[in-house]
């Protein structure tokens, strides 16, 4: 629990705590005292904690734990386990090279000025298929991947503008018309997750 | 509002205030408990049951505020 989570139960038990009081004597309403009292529990704290909570499921719908907590995704984050460095996502989760507890979010959102709130709306999509049954198994993406999500991070880096074929493609790459995936061809794979081994990190210890 | 009352409430302004405060006690319970369950079906909750109860307690205060006749 982070301290964010902790001051918004405090607050919230103090916005009850004024409420009780309230309801058990409701003419205090009547003197300025009440007046200002009444506004603070039945207005003000209760907005500013709607925001904090909206706020705060914002930050929770990002995570990993999120993601993964619909059934018909499970595979997808059994997929980041291959232990085999050639998958990308798998290499890039289990190096470390996106955080680890954002991980579907970090390669799956629209780095756009309004991406994130792009991805919300999705993703109240993907909750409506997942609970009507009617999401495609195994799910398609809404659109064809971008490589604005790999340039991201990528693009600057020397490991990527020096490589020759980056540098060949450039262009291309840069506008959309050829897809980074059209080379880094091994996603997820999850039809196919029994024929790959799979990494244990409590292993290694 | 008054034909609505509920039992244990008061009678006009004080009453709307009960019920406002009763409102937005039950959203930010449901808040609460959805704040530690990390799952789509709990932002949902959270959207269409809490905020919807907060928002309903907060516009009866408002509401009855403006309406008080004194």
């Amino acid at each position: 629990m982070t301290g964010y989570v902790i001051s918004l139960n405090v607050l919230a038990i103090a916005t009850l705590a004024l409420i009780a009081v309230l309801f058990r004597r409701p003419e205090l309403a009547a003197t300025t005292a009440g007046k200002i009292l009444a506004f603070t529990a039945l207005f003000a704290l209760p907005g500013l904690l709607l925001l904090g909570g909206a706020g705060q499921h914002y930050e929770q719908a990002k995570t990993t734990e999120f993601c993964l907590s619909c059934h018909i995704i499970q595979p997808y984050g059994e997929s980041l386990r291959i232990d085999d460095a050639r998958f990308l996502p798998a290499a890039h989760y289990q190096n470390k090279r996106i955080p680890i507890d954002k991980a579907c979010y970090a390669c799956h959102t629209n780095y756009t000025m309004f991406g994130d709130v792009d991805d919300k709306i999705r993703g109240v999509r993907h909750v409506w298929h997942n609970v009507w049954g009617t999401a495609s198994d195994p799910v398609k993406l809404y659109q064809p991947y971008e490589n604005q999500a790999c340039l991201e991070c990528h693009k600057g880096a020397r490991s990527y503008e020096e490589y020759p074929a980056h540098k060949a493609f450039r262009a291309e790459l840069l506008n959309g018309e050829r897809s980074c995936l059209m080379c880094h061809n091994l996603i997820h794979e999850v039809t196919k997750l029994d024929r790959f081994p799979s990494w244990d990190p409590e292993a290694r210890q | 509002m008054s034909r609505i009352r509920l039992p244990g409430l008061r009678n006009g302004f004080s009453g709307r205030l009960q019920l406002s405060g009763l409102l937005i006690a039950s959203g930010l319970g449901v808040e609460l408990t959805t704040l530690f369950w990390i799952h789509p079906v709990s932002f949902f909750l959270f959207l269409c049951l809490g905020a919807l109860l907060v928002g309903a307690g907060m516009l009866l205060y408002l509401w009855s505020v403006v309406t008080r006749s004194e």
